[in-house]
C-alpha cells in the first residue's frame, strides 16, 4: 500500500515545503497532462516534492486533461469528484491514495501561491 | 417502488422497467438504465409485428438478472397465439438483454421486430423533481453501434448499444426484418454500455469482461456471500426466508467506491444507491455479527473522504463525516453540493461507534490503529464543530439556505423537528438522539485510546467528558410533567415536546439514566408509540402525527431495531422481543423484504402493515433489522475476547440457532428457544 510509508521515494526531498494535510501518507503520485507525464509527486508524512520523474515507480497517476487542471491539483484548489465528473482529472492506480493526497493538498498545499512560472512544470 | 415495475442492480448500475422489461420514461414512470445517478436509457420498447408482446410471467432470477415470459397476442379471446417472446436481461456496465422469440405455428411467419432505445441522460434530482436539460443530447451510428450522448461543456456521457444480428441501425433504436420457419426460434443479443465519469479509463477493463464472466462472477459472488454468513436454523419458518432475504439484498446493495477495499453498502433502490454515511454506518451496525467486512469497508472508505476543510457550500468542516455522495450532472455543475455534502450531524459519532465496535467484535485491530488520525480528527470535530455555541451539545443548521438540508438527523424530512402541538421548531436544533451518540461515540473512543492508542489521558478525558455530559443531558432534556425526553432543544434552547422515537436511541447509546430510562421504556411500548408491527416515528398522541407522514407517524424498521438493542441495554428484555417479534411478523407480511417505512396504522386496525407510498425497497438499513434484531433476540455481544450469547425470544419464533458466527473468538455458534409461560414466571 502506499501510505503505510515507503521510503524508497528517490527523488529529491523539498524540505521545507511541507503540506500539514499529507500526515501519514508516503507514495508517490505521477501526473500526466493530455496524457504525457509531467512529473510526480513524492509525498513522505507531511513533506512533498514535484520532482520532474516520468518514468519511475508511482503508486497511483493523476491524468490531468490540461495545465490548469493540474496546477489546480497540486496548488490544493481541486474537487477531486467534480474534476472527475466533467472528465478534467481522473486516477488511475491506487486511487485511495491519489484522492488522500488530493484532498490532502486542500489543508495548507506547499504550492498554494505559485503562479506556474515557480517551482509547478 | 410501485408493484409493476421490475429492477435489477448491481453496484450503482440499475434497471427500473415495467413488467414486460420495456423502458418507457414518464413523469410518473422512473423507468431507466441508471449508473452514476444518471439516467443512460430512458426508452427501450420491443415490438414484434407491430405488437407490444402481452406479459405472462416474470422470473427475477437474482438480484442482477431476470427473464420476462411474453406472447405476442392481437387480445382476441380463445385464439391462441403462436408467438412467444422470452426477454432475459443481466445488468453489466449497462446491461445485456437476449431477446428469443419462438414460432409454436405450423406455418413459417415474416416479422419487424423493433426496438426503440433513446435517452434522457437525466440526472436523478432532475428526475425526481422534474428538471429540464440545459447541455445537448446526440446520437451517431458507427459500425452497427448506436451511440446515445449528452454533452455540456467536458461533462460527456454516452450509452452504446450494439446487436449481434444484422438489421437496420436508426437514431432511435433497432428494426430487423424476420423470418421464422415453422416450429424454429430466432434470436438477438444487446449490448448497451453505460459510459460514465470513468469509461475511457475503465473501458480496457470493460472490454476484458465479457457479459458471461460478468454474470458468473455476480453469482458466484453471491454464493460465497451467502456461504461466508452465519448459518440460520429457525423454527418458525419465515424467519429462514427472512434471513435469506436480508443477506441477498444486502449483497445487491453492496457498492464498491474502488479508492479503498470492500464494498460498503449503498443506501437503497432506487433514488439512494449512493454512498451515504449514515445508511452505510447503520446498516454495518446492523450486519456486523453477520458480515463484519462490511463495517471495515465503510469505515475505511468514509475515512478517506473525512472533510478537510471548511466548506458552507457543502456543509463541511474539518474532521466531518460526510452525509451523502453524488456524480450526476447537476453535482457535477454544483447546483447541488453533493461532491461530496456533509449535512449530516450524526455520521461523525455514528463513525466512531461503528469503529469501537467493529474493534470489539472483531479483535481486528488495524482499523482502529490505521484510522487514529481520522477518528482524533473526528472527536475535534464534535467540540470544535458540531457544538456551534458551545453549550455542550452538538446541533445543527444548514449553513448554504439554497441547498443545505434543513434537518441534519436520521429525520431529515423539513417537518420531524416539531413541537407537540404541531409548531416547527426553530433552528438550530439540538436533537436529542446526537447526545446520545456523542455520549456512546466519547466513551468508546476512551476504550479504544486506553487499549489500542495507548493514550490513557485522552481516554481519561474522553470518559469524564461522556459523564459530564450525561448528567447535563439528563437535567435539559427531560420534560418532568410529560415523563420523556424532550425530542430537541431549538434555537431559542426551548425543550421540542413532542413524544417520538428518538428516546429508544437514547436507550441504545446508553446516555439516560435508570429511572428516566424505565419512563421511556413504558412509552415506547404505549399504543402511542407501538402499533403493533414497531414503533412509530412520532407518537399517535402528538400534534404533527400522521400514520402515513414519512417522519411523524410511519415505522422504520431499522429504527424500531435500534430502539429495541437499546432495551435490550437497559435490561428490558421482553419489550425487546416483543418489538423484534413485530418487526419479524410485519417482515413476513412483506414476502421476507421490509420497506425503509410503512404505515403508522395501528395492528388492531390492519391485519397486515399498510405500506408507505414511497418507500425505498430494497433499502440498506430496512434490509439490516431483521439482522439487529436476530442479534438482539439472541443477546449476541462481544467482550472483546468472547461471544456471549443471553436469548430472550418470545413464544411464537421457538427455537433458533445461529451457526458459524465470527468474531474475535473465531466462529462459534448461539442457541436459543422461547420459554413456557412458566418458565418465563420462573
Amino acid at each position: 500500500m502506499a501510505n503505510e510509508g515507503s521510503e524508497q521515494a528517490g527523488g529529491d526531498r523539498l524540505l521545507g515545503h511541507t503540506a500539514p494535510g499529507l500526515a501519514g501518507l508516503y507514495g508517490r503520485l505521477r501526473i500526466t497532462v493530455a496524457g504525457k507525464p509531467v512529473g510526480t509527486l513524492v509525498v513522505e508524512g507531511i513533506y512533498c516534492a514535484l520532482i520532474p520523474d516520468v518514468t519511475g515507480p508511482a503508486d497511483a497517476t493523476a491524468l490531468c486533461a490540461d495545465d490548469e487542471t493540474m496546477r489546480k491539483l497540486l496548488r490544493g484548489q481541486l474537487n477531486p469528484f467534480i474534476a472527475s465528473m466533467q472528465r478534467q482529472a481522473r486516477l488511475a492506480g491506487d486511487r485511495g491514495f491519489g484522492t488522500r493526497v488530493i484532498l490532502g493538498l486542500q489543508v495548507g498545499s506547499p504550492f498554494a501561491g505559485d503562479s506556474g512560472k515557480g517551482i509547478l512544470p | 417502488m410501485t408493484l409493476d415495475t421490475v429492477s435489477i442492480l448491481d453496484g450503482s448500475t440499475f434497471v427500473v422497467s415495467d413488467r414486460r422489461g420495456d423502458l418507457d420514461a414518464t413523469p410518473t414512470e422512473n423507468h431507466g438504465l441508471f449508473l452514476e445517478d444518471t439516467r443512460f436509457l430512458s426508452r427501450w420498447v420491443l415490438t414484434v409485428g407491430g405488437i407490444r408482446p402481452k406479459t405472462l410471467s416474470v422470473d427475477e432470477q437474482a438480484y442482477f438478472k431476470v427473464q420476462f415470459f411474453e406472447a405476442v397476442t392481437t387480445g382476441t379471446v380463445y385464439v391462441d397465439s403462436h408467438l412467444s417472446v422470452v426477454r432475459r436481461r443481466c445488468v453489466t456496465t449497462g446491461f445485456e438483454e437476449t431477446i428469443e422469440i419462438e414460432n409454436h405455428g405450423k406455418e413459417a411467419v415474416e416479422l419487424e421486430v423493433k426496438l426503440e432505445a433513446g435517452s434522457d441522460f437525466a440526472d436523478l434530482f432532475e428526475v425526481k423533481d422534474k428538471l429540464a436539460k440545459v447541455g445537448e443530447l446526440y446520437n451517431n451510428i458507427t459500425d452497427g453501434t448506436l451511440t446515445l450522448g449528452y454533452r455540456r461543456g467536458t461533462f460527456v456521457r454516452e450509452t452504446r448499444i450494439h446487436a449481434d444480428k444484422k438489421g437496420e441501425v436508426h437514431g432511435d433504436g433497432f428494426v430487423f426484418k424476420v423470418k421464422i420457419p415453422a416450429q424454429d426460434k430466432w434470436s438477438v443479443s444487446f449490448e448497451v454500455e453505460a459510459r460514465g465519469r470513468r469509461a475511457d479509463i475503465d473501458e480496457a477493463d470493460t472490454l476484458r469482461r465479457s457479459t458471461s464472466h460478468q454474470e458468473k462472477g455476480l453469482g458466484s459472488s453471491l454464493g460465497e456471500w451467502i456461504a461466508k454468513a452465519p448459518q440460520l436454523i429457525a423454527s418458525w419458518d419465515p424467519l429462514n426466508k427472512i434471513y435469506r432475504r436480508s443477506l441477498v439484498d444486502l449483497a445487491a446493495l453492496r457498492f464498491e467506491i474502488g479508492i479503498t477495499p470492500g464494498a460498503l453498502p449503498a443506501a437503497g433502490l432506487p433514488w439512494f444507491m449512493a454512498i451515504f454515511g449514515r445508511d452505510s454506518l447503520l446498516t454495518s451496525f446492523q450486519a456486523l455479527a453477520f458480515a463484519p467486512e462490511l463495517a471495515a469497508a465503510t469505515l475505511r472508505g468514509l475515512a478517506v473522504l473525512q472533510a478537510r476543510t471548511n466548506d458552507p457550500f457543502r456543509d463541511a468542516e474539518p474532521g466531518k463525516i460526510l452525509h451523502e455522495v453524488r456524480f450526476g450532472e447537476m453535482t457535477a455543475f454544483e447546483d447541488r453540493p453533493q461532491s461530496p455534502y456533509y449535512g449530516a450531524a450524526d455520521a461523525t459519532m455514528l463513525f466512531l461507534i461503528l469503529l469501537e465496535e467493529y474493534d470489539r467484535w472483531t479483535g481486528d485491530h488495524t482499523v482502529a490503529r490505521d484510522l487514529e488520525r481520522e477518528a482524533r480528527a473526528a472527536l475535534n470535530w464534535i467540540d470544535e464543530y458540531g457544538d456551534r455555541d458551545k453549550d455542550g451539545y452538538v446541533e445543527y443548521e444548514r449553513r448554504d439556505p439554497k441547498t443545505g438540508l434543513d434537518n441534519q438527523c436520521w429525520k431529515d424530512s423539513w417537518d420531524s423537528i416539531a413541537f407537540a402541538d404541531g409548531t416547527l421548531a426553530p433552528l438550530p436544533r439540538a436533537t436529542c438522539e446526537l447526545q446520545g451518540y456523542v455520549y456512546d461515540a466519547k466513551h468508546r473512543m476512551a476504550r479504544v485510546a486506553r487499549e489500542i492508542w495507548n493514550d490513557p489521558a485522552l481516554a481519561e478525558k474522553l470518559d469524564r467528558e461522556a459523564d459530564q455530559l450525561k448528567v447535563r443531558f439528563n437535567r435539559d432534556f427531560w420534560i418532568p410533567d410529560r415523563g420523556f425526553f424532550a425530542l430537541a432543544l431549538d434555537g431559542q434552547k426551548r425543550k421540542v415536546d413532542s413524544l417520538t422515537s428518538n428516546i429508544g436511541h437514547l436507550l441504545w447509546s446508553g446516555i439516560a439514566d435508570d429511572d428516566k430510562a424505565d419512563l421511556c421504556m413504558k412509552h415506547l411500548m404505549s399504543d402511542e408509540l407501538f402499533s403493533g408491527w414497531g414503533i412509530r416515528t412520532m407518537a399517535a398522541s402528538e400534534g404533527s402525527y400522521n400514520p402515513i407522514g414519512y417522519h411523524v407517524g410511519t415505522v422504520w424498521p431499522h429504527d424500531s431495531s435500534f430502539v429495541a438493542w437499546g432495551l435490550r441495554r437497559y435490561g428490558y428484555r421482553a419489550e425487546a422481543a416483543r418489538i423484534c417479534r413485530a418487526i419479524l411478523e410485519a417482515a413476513d407480511l412483506f414476502d421476507g423484504r421490509l420497506p425503509e417505512a410503512f404505515g403508522g396504522y395501528p395492528r388492531l386496525q390492519t391485519n397486515y402493515p399498510v405500506e408507505y407510498p414511497t418507500a425505498c425497497s430494497p433499502q440498506a438499513w430496512a434490509t439490516g433489522a431483521p439482522l439487529l434484531v436476530l442479534r438482539t433476540l439472541l443477546g449476541l455481544d462481544s467482550d472483546g475476547k468472547h461471544l456471549i450469547v443471553d436469548p430472550a425470544i418470545p413464544q411464537p419464533l421457538g427455537r433458533i440457532e445461529l451457526l458459524s458466527i465470527p468474531g474475535c473468538w473465531g466462529s462459534m455458534d448461539a442457541f436459543g428457544r422461547a420459554l413456557s409461560m412458566s418458565e418465563n414466571e420462573d
